[in-house]
């Protein structure tokens, strides 16, 4: 494998070679070009966010922030898909994208990102508060600049830190509410930072010779598929106690206590099954299943965050 | 080839019938409004949804004789108007949110 860092730092491919062929994209073009399942989960942790934080706000006000959310989580994934045009063409989950169909090109992936970044976080800024835009400002920035350019191609740790970014939503959503950040909120950072490593290095052990192909030091071709097992183990114990700590702040209920106790223990399970199981197809499969579940793992603990609340509001 | 293009151009969109309806019911629900207690926003989202019914009829009748670039184009501008359409739309909910309708109100 070629080390990481001489792998060409993207996506400066000949732009003016793929205008020359290049007819324009349609809508859904740049609908896929915003990520729109990563998009989707980012609107909901924020909405969990806004729904759970105590204060009031303006419905109009909540669907500004929300659809400022939705329009600064798309224009990140359109830059991202930007930057990574180079190895995106190599990889077979992402050879499907629009730069590499060669629908959108570079440039304006770029110029489409960059415009919907720009308005989301002043649209923010000036019509919720200016907290809220500067931590949608932060999240699309360190995203880029520090997750997609410097950390993705350079260091196994990519996604622990670079986790951080799809952790912000849900305290952007709270600082639409309270102008603030709190315990509470840090807390559902947290929750969505420690889940980050198992669920990407589960998809990482079975997809491990896309990301070898294209020189991206995911933790199982820089460490081995045993140590990211091992890694995988060590993260999930760090997670469960996160996890549960909500019931204990006051922001979870006992149905949050109850529902988080059941998914931490599966949660666990999994990963142990991930962690013993290390040859053939079996392992690849334990490896999809703990990555499927990690999914359902964490829409769960949001959806009944969100449920505890509308009820609670609705009985209030 | 043009004739059968021009075929689908006549064949898409509103009729006239569906289209005096459209307008009839819209002034109909605007005067309505207009005239009655309801407040003044109401009737400038009626006129403005009857134009963007109009503006889309328009639309579906002229994109069937487009070629596919063209088409893809057309549909990229409209999505851009729709986009700033709605950003005036979201500026003005949450100037009214912000400061209230009084914000007519205050002397010049």
């Amino acid at each position: 494998m070629a080390p990481a860092s001489s792998y060409p730092a993207s996506p400066l491919v000949s732009v003016d070679a793929e205008q020359a062929t290049h007819d324009g994209g349609d809508i859904a073009d740049f609908w896929a070009l915003m990520k729109p399942r990563l998009m989707s989960l980012s609107v909901f942790t924020a909405l969990v966010g806004l729904v759970a934080a105590p204060g009031q706000i303006h419905p109009v006000i909540a669907v500004i922030a929300m659809l400022c959310i939705a329009v600064g989580a798309g224009a990140s994934g359109a830059l991202n898909m930007w930057y990574d045009a180079d190895i995106d063409a190599n990889m077979q989950r992402t050879a499907a994208r629009p730069i590499p169909r060669g629908r959108v090109t570079a440039t304006e992936a770029l110029t489409f990102g960059t415009v919907l970044s720009v308005l989301s976080v002043l649209v923010l800024s000036v019509t919720v508060n200016f907290t809220a835009g500067a931590l949608l400002g932060l999240t699309i920035a360190f995203y880029i600049f520090v997750y997609t350019m410097w950390l993705k191609r350079r260091t196994p740790q990519n996604i622990v830190i670079g986790g951080a970014a799809g952790a912000f939503p849900p305290m952007i959503g709270w600082a639409a509410v309270t102008g603030g950040v709190s315990l509470d909120s840090i807390l559902l950072f947290a929750l969505i930072f420690f889940w980050t490593p198992p669920h990407f290095w589960a998809l990482a052990l079975y997809r491990c010779r896309d990301y070898e192909r294209v020189g991206v030091p995911m933790l199982p071709v820089v460490a081995g598929p045993d140590e990211t097992r091992r890694q995988i183990l060590i993260y999930t114990v760090l997670l469960v106690p996160i996890a549960l700590a909500p019931a204990f702040t006051g922001l979870g209920g006992a149905t949050y206590l109850a529902v988080a106790l059941v998914l931490n223990a599966a949660f666990g399970w999994f990963a142990y099954q991930v962690y013993t199981h290390r040859e053939g197809r079996e392992a690849d499969a334990h490896a999809k299943r703990l990555f499927l579940f990690s999914l359902l793992y964490l829409f769960l603990h949001f959806a009944v965050l969100l449920a505890e609340r509308v009820v609670a509001k609705v009985l209030a | 080839m043009s004739d059968s293009k021009g075929k689908k151009a006549a064949s898409a969109g509103l009729n006239v019938v569906s289209r005096s309806v459209v307008l009839g019911v819209g002034c109909v629900v605007w005067l309505g409004v207009y005239f009655s207690g309801l407040p003044k926003w109401i009737a400038t989202l009626v006129a403005a949804a009857v134009g963007l019914v109009f503006m889309v009829d328009h639309n579906m009748r002229t994109m069937a004789g487009l070629t596919e670039t063209k088409r893809r184009e057309r549909m990229r501008n409209i999505a851009i108007a729709l986009a700033l359409g709605g950003m005036v739309l979201l500026f003005y909910m949450a100037t009214m949110v912000r400061l209230g309708p009084n914000v007519f109100n205050r002397s010049m």
